[in-house]
């Protein structure tokens, strides 16, 4: 630990110093027995001050969490020479808090080890390392502080807050595995499609007994078979808005990962494309290990400058599978991820973008040239969201404070009147 | 508080003139600890001392003094309980009550010194230069012995 004399030392010596040789200079005995007290005191508390050589250990109850959920983490600590007060600290990341008391004071007799339980606040998603401590004790006599910054962290993923879905994007083409969406096509499913004439090889529990009835003749049912559907998430990470502790990026990552659970749970693959300053991409694939890798994935997302220009031919080509749906989570902030979108358009991916809007995060300046410039600034996102529609792209926005559901309903709606040019 | 404004009373009882250097010294204590200044405290401490000394004026050995001294002592330990309590850390419950009873002990056992050395400078033990050279050894050398140490154990 890191030993320092405190102020106190120094004013005890000082008043020590004062009061003898005042007394020597003024020849008055009172004024050396007035100094007296503190000269014993440092006489008797330098000696016995010694290093309380304090260990720590840190059990977090967990090591993975939820956004706005609590954890209780217990720090045991243990003293070789007894101190009276020892301050410890639990040293959070921004993103973390405590709930409570942090630091708190505790006595710690010798060679007794006792425990704190500190109670931590998830604010925000991300991958944290959680236990370094600072503790800090004075001696008895309070002369010589001993602080120490004990590093028993290990790894704290907290995940997204999950967005409420009821209803997702169905993509226009499915994929020829089994799963939970209805394909276009006609082939053995349960889903009722059409009646045609029997052929010979048909099943007889697929004559529909009614219409044949009717028809003179036997005809059978058709049914839509039920497949899965790729799903590649596009995570906009140029640029964000942000303010306070909240931003586009946050949103966007709390949608992606909402999005990857519900399509995994419909036995869809889905994959991931992060595309900013640094590319990060996964391959599309199904199962609760690869929701694990989305939301590992998303976990380690930030915001990283960079200037240099990217287009969509950087992502590797078999992260984005042919007749995949890709949804687009984006600010709009940044040309380079706009260029991308539309260039996946052109491509005839099946695309829909959900604008996660900065504006709520751009305050209107007060000054009117500084309006001005707000309102050229909207207007020309507006052109931009005209640009994808005119190209068959649903794009919709969603803003702070309004359900995931909502965007996505109006994706779906456009969706439903709109059909894709090839 | 009440123990320096105490403090700064008695002595202006016998000479009321001084009343103002100890008022000066309570108002620099209050400021430091509702501040969270340690360092105003020794300066508080020293107009105190100060104050006293000059109301000593020309009397002889003031009986007192043990008194006096033990109240500057605990008077600066408290100021500076004080100015540690205005940190973040929350204190369990024990933990005054085991300090109180610590400067209790500390303050009986530095009367009985103080009273030790006023009853030793009451002893007529006959003036020259060789007891004052004794005498002004003797202040030096505990000085000193108060550095050595302290630079001893802040070097450890």
């Amino acid at each position: 630990m890191t030993r320092s004399p405190t102020p106190k030392l120094g004013a005890y010596a000082g008043l020590t110093a004062l009061g003898m040789l005042a007394a020597l200079a003024l020849g008055r005995p009172e004024l050396a027995v007035l100094a007296s007290p503190f000269a014993i005191a440092i006489a008797v508390g330098v000696p016995w001050a010694g290093d309380p050589r304090i260990r720590v250990w840190v059990h977090p109850e967990r090591d993975r969490m939820v956004e706005e959920s609590e954890q209780e983490v217990e720090v045991e600590v243990e003293a070789q020479e007894g101190a009276l007060r020892v301050e410890v600290l639990l040293v959070l990341p921004r993103g973390l808090e405590a709930v409570g008391d942090n630091p708190v004071a505790r006595r710690l007799q010798a060679r007794t080890s006792r425990e704190i339980t500190f109670r931590v606040l998830a604010r925000r998603w991300g991958a944290y390392r959680l236990g370094e401590v600072a503790v800090r004790t004075t001696d008895r006599f309070g002369f010589f502080s001993y602080e120490a910054r004990l590093d028993e962290s290990r790894p704290l993923k907290v995940y997204p807050h999950p967005e409420w879905l009821r209803t997702m994007l169905r993509p226009l083409e499915t994929q020829p595995f089994g799963g939970n969406q209805v394909a276009r096509a006609k082939g053995d499913g349960i889903e009722f499609a059409d009646l045609r004439p029997f052929v010979p090889g048909d099943r007889l529990r697929r004559i529909n007994w009614r219409a044949s009835a009717r028809r003179g003749d036997l005809w059978v049912n058709e049914s839509h078979p039920e497949r899965n559907t790729d799903v590649v998430i596009f995570l906009d990470t140029f640029a964000e808005a942000r303010r306070g502790d909240l931003g586009t990026l946050d949103m966007a990552v709390r949608a992606s990962a909402s999005l990857a659970d519900q399509y995994l749970s419909h036995k869809d693959r889905v994959g991931l494309v992060s595309f900013g300053g640094v590319l990060n991409w996964l391959t599309p694939a199904t199962g609760i290990a690869q929701l694990y890798r989305i939301v590992d994935s998303l976990l380690d997302t930030e915001i990283i400058l960079s200037y240099a220009w990217k287009d969509i031919e950087i992502v590797p080509r078999r992260t984005l599978p042919p007749q995949a749906l890709i949804v687009a989570l984006t600010p709009l902030l940044d040309e380079r991820a706009v260029g991308a979108l539309l260039d996946l358009r052109t491509r005839g991916f099946d695309l829909a973008v959900v604008e996660v809007s900065p504006e709520p995060f751009t305050p209107v300046p007060e000054d009117s040239l500084g309006e001005f410039a707000h309102r050229l600034w909207r207007l020309r996102r507006e052109a931009l969201r005209d640009r994808f529609r005119t190209l068959g792209v649903p794009i919709t926005e969603w803003r702070e404070g309004v359900g995931l559901q909502a965007p996505i309903e109006e994706v779906r709606a456009f969706r439903r009147y709109a059909r894709v040019r090839r | 508080m009440l123990l320096a404004a105490v403090l700064a009373a008695v002595p202006a009882l016998r000479a009321p003139s001084l009343l103002a250097l100890g008022g000066a010294a309570v108002f620099v204590l209050l400021v430091g600890v509702t501040s969270g200044r340690a360092f105003a405290v020794p300066w508080a401490i020293a107009g105190l001392g100060a104050e006293y000394a000059l109301a000593l004026g020309g009397a002889g050995l003031d009986a007192r003094v043990p008194l006096y001294a033990v109240s500057l002592l605990v008077t600066a330990e408290l100021a500076y309980w004080s100015v540690q309590l205005r940190g973040t850390a929350a204190d369990e419950a024990g933990i005054a009550q085991r300090r109180v009873i610590g400067l209790l002990l500390g303050a009986t056992a530095a009367l009985l010194v103080c009273t030790t050395l006023v009853t030793l400078a009451r002893v007529q033990l006959g003036g020259g230069l060789a007891a004052e050279a004794a005498g002004l050894a003797a202040a030096v050398g505990a000085l000193a012995l108060l550095l050595v140490a302290v630079r001893r154990t802040s070097g450890a």
